[in-house]
């Protein structure tokens, strides 16, 4: 190998490509559910299946905001969610240092609807951002392995300059195992490059605060500017919410209020982050003795909002359901094509390396990122289904199995592969993927049958469907594999 | 018969050994520069600004760098950059 531009630039790209990838994958397919995870909550609360469509009552919100001010007094730290167009209930949620969790009560008359406690989607949501590792380390890595994935995106493209029209157009799926993963890595990386981009940048700007201290992350000092706790007002709060709801509608417009907060000194209406593309934290502050407002407070303005503006493009919960999911499919596909790259470098290196316990140790992890992980996400889905509702603390139950789940895979597939099977490990991984992801449809069903279950286009419906899609993709997948053997 | 595949073989882990320290130079590089850009900025009012750009710039930077050949890459870190990349970021974090 000679030292020239091509080959420094695939050393880099596959070198940093690799290891970030393994991680990047994660990354991507946590934050590809998490683009639903809103909905695949509902999906994992099935109580609220038959919670009849109705608009949030003021009775509810004053009932809702008596509950707040209890817990207030017992010295806990919750904020009040707004029922929404994704999410039609009203939720006290708390953060548990990984999703915010707690009571869901109906909009009609605040009343507990007694759901399953589960961290639902956000489980995705946090091993998106941080690994489930905490805002400080996981964030941190995040954060390495984009500007890893940005390394790599740069680099391939100086390798693939000149092809990247034929790359976009070149895809040979019954062509030898190599040649085929690269046309499917080359293909989905030139198809998504712009979204690849957007999102990795936009990420990175978002949580560059962890890798660079001294910036801003564009919420301007939100909390340093909040009061502390003031003993001789924490007890005052007594005022009903839905007045200070009226107000703070007339502030932001109808339907635009996401979450209160409740402070010793303040009670604060939160604009929802739906609302705008700018994503930023306006709020309407009232005073909680006698209800009066405060005042109103903008976030940045001008260029200063440069940062809500990438939190809205990384988020999009400004759009539609339609843009959500071509979101949804970017990032499978981005996904995918990091996938494809991971395989493509242990074929690569099977050839100098076979047999050796650093390439097997390798496969094992290419192994479990790209099909452990879905099938650990599908055992997740499953276990909310299969564990008592009424079970304390289900929630980290349901967190654990998906773990342990995944453990298993790794070593299922360090096993095989250290056996010199690693092709079969493919397969049996593609195969519980298949039957988990084809069976969530018949386990929902079964699980809402004493629930009222009736067929509709809802958020059930669109869960088991991606489900039941998956698990038919492994198993054409297997024959695949099984086909090149 | 041995001699060639040998030799190949250890030609190629020199320059693995020798990307990789070049790969390890460049990170460090591009992080004080950025660094040294963020602090340079961080009393701007468009501060934000130079911060998203800093952002886009570094893995730019780090690529560009590995893209350098080998006479003009020790060129550049001859010539006295890296000396005032360090001197920026060392000031501004008011190390001396």
């Amino acid at each position: 190998m000679r030292d020239t531009l091509r080959n420094r630039m695939g050393w880099l790209h596959s070198w940093v490509g690799f290891v970030s990838g393994l991680i990047l994958v994660v990354v991507f397919t946590g934050g590809t559910l998490a683009m639903f995870d809103t909905e695949i909550t509902r999906w994992m609360q099935p109580e609220l299946a038959v919670l009849p469509q109705t608009a949030l009552t003021a009775e509810a919100l004053n009932h809702a905001g008596e509950q707040m001010q209890a817990l207030q007094g017992a010295g806990q730290m919750a904020f009040l969610s707004l029922p929404s167009e994704r999410d039609p209930v009203l939720r006290i949620l708390h953060y548990d240092g990984h999703a915010f969790v707690g009571p869901a009560l109906s909009p009609r008359d605040g009343a507990d609807l007694n759901v399953r406690q589960t961290q639902g989607g956000q489980l995705f949501f946090d091993l998106h951002q941080s690994l489930y590792r905490g805002p400080v380390w996981g964030n941190m890595v995040t954060e390495i392995v984009a500007i890893g994935l940005l390394i790599a995106v740069f680099s391939g493209l100086v390798i693939h300059f000149r092809n990247l029209v034929p790359d976009l157009l070149l895809f040979r799926p019954f062509a030898a195992p190599g040649r085929s993963w690269l046309d499917a890595h080359l293909m989905a990386g030139v198809l998504m490059l712009p979204f690849i981009i957007m999102i990795t940048y936009t990420g990175a700007v978002i949580h560059g605060p962890r890798l660079f201290p001294m910036i801003s992350n564009g919420h301007g000092g939100k909390a340093a500017n909040r009061a502390g706790p003031d003993k001789a007002h924490g007890m005052a709060s007594a005022a009903p919410l839905a007045p200070m709801w009226e107000q703070a509608k007339a502030v932001f417009g109808e339907g635009n209020i996401g979450f209160i907060r409740f402070e010793p000194r303040t009670i604060s209406f939160y604009r929802s982050d739906a609302a705008d593309f700018v994503m930023t934290r306006d709020h309407v502050d009232f005073s909680p003795r006698d209800g009066r407002q405060i005042g109103v407070k903008y976030g940045e303005r001008g260029i200063q909002a440069l940062g809500g503006v990438m939190r809205g493009l990384h988020y999009a919960r400004w759009g539609t359901t339609g843009l959500r999911w071509l979101y949804f499919v970017c990032g499978a596909v981005g996904s995918a094509m990091m996938s494809a790259g991971l395989v493509l470098f242990v074929i690569k290196h099977r050839r100098a390396h076979g047999g050796t316990v650093k390439l097997a140790l390798a496969e094992a992890f290419t192994l479990s990122v790209t099909l452990g992980l879905p099938v650990a996400a599908l055992g997740f889905l499953w276990s909310n289904r299969l564990i008592a509702p009424s079970l304390a603390q289900r929630d980290l139950l349901e967190a654990k199995v998906f773990f342990l789940l995944w453990l298993c895979l790794l070593l299922h597939a360090v096993v095989r592969s250290g056996a010199g099977c690693v092709r079969a490990a493919w397969r049996e991984q593609a195969w519980a993927l298949a039957v988990l992801g084809c069976g969530l449809p018949l386990l929902d069903l079964l699980s809402r049958r004493g629930s009222g279950w009736t067929p509709q286009l809802d958020v059930y419906l669109a869960v088991d469907a991606c489900a039941f899609g998956f698990g038919v993709l492994a198993m054409w997948g297997q024959s695949m594999i099984a086909r090149d053997r | 018969m041995t001699r060639g595949p040998a030799k190949a073989a250890a030609k190629k882990g020199a320059l693995w050994k020798r990307w990789l320290s070049r790969g390890a130079c460049i990170v460090a590089f591009a992080y004080l520069a950025t660094l040294g850009v963020f602090f340079l900025a961080g009393r701007r009012p468009e501060a934000i600004l130079f911060q998203s750009l800093g952002l886009a710039a570094m893995p730019l930077l780090i690529v560009v760098l590995f893209a350098l050949p080998k006479g003009l890459f020790r060129g550049t870190f001859k010539s006295g950059a890296s000396l005032v990349v360090l001197g920026v970021s060392a000031l501004q974090a008011g190390i001396f």
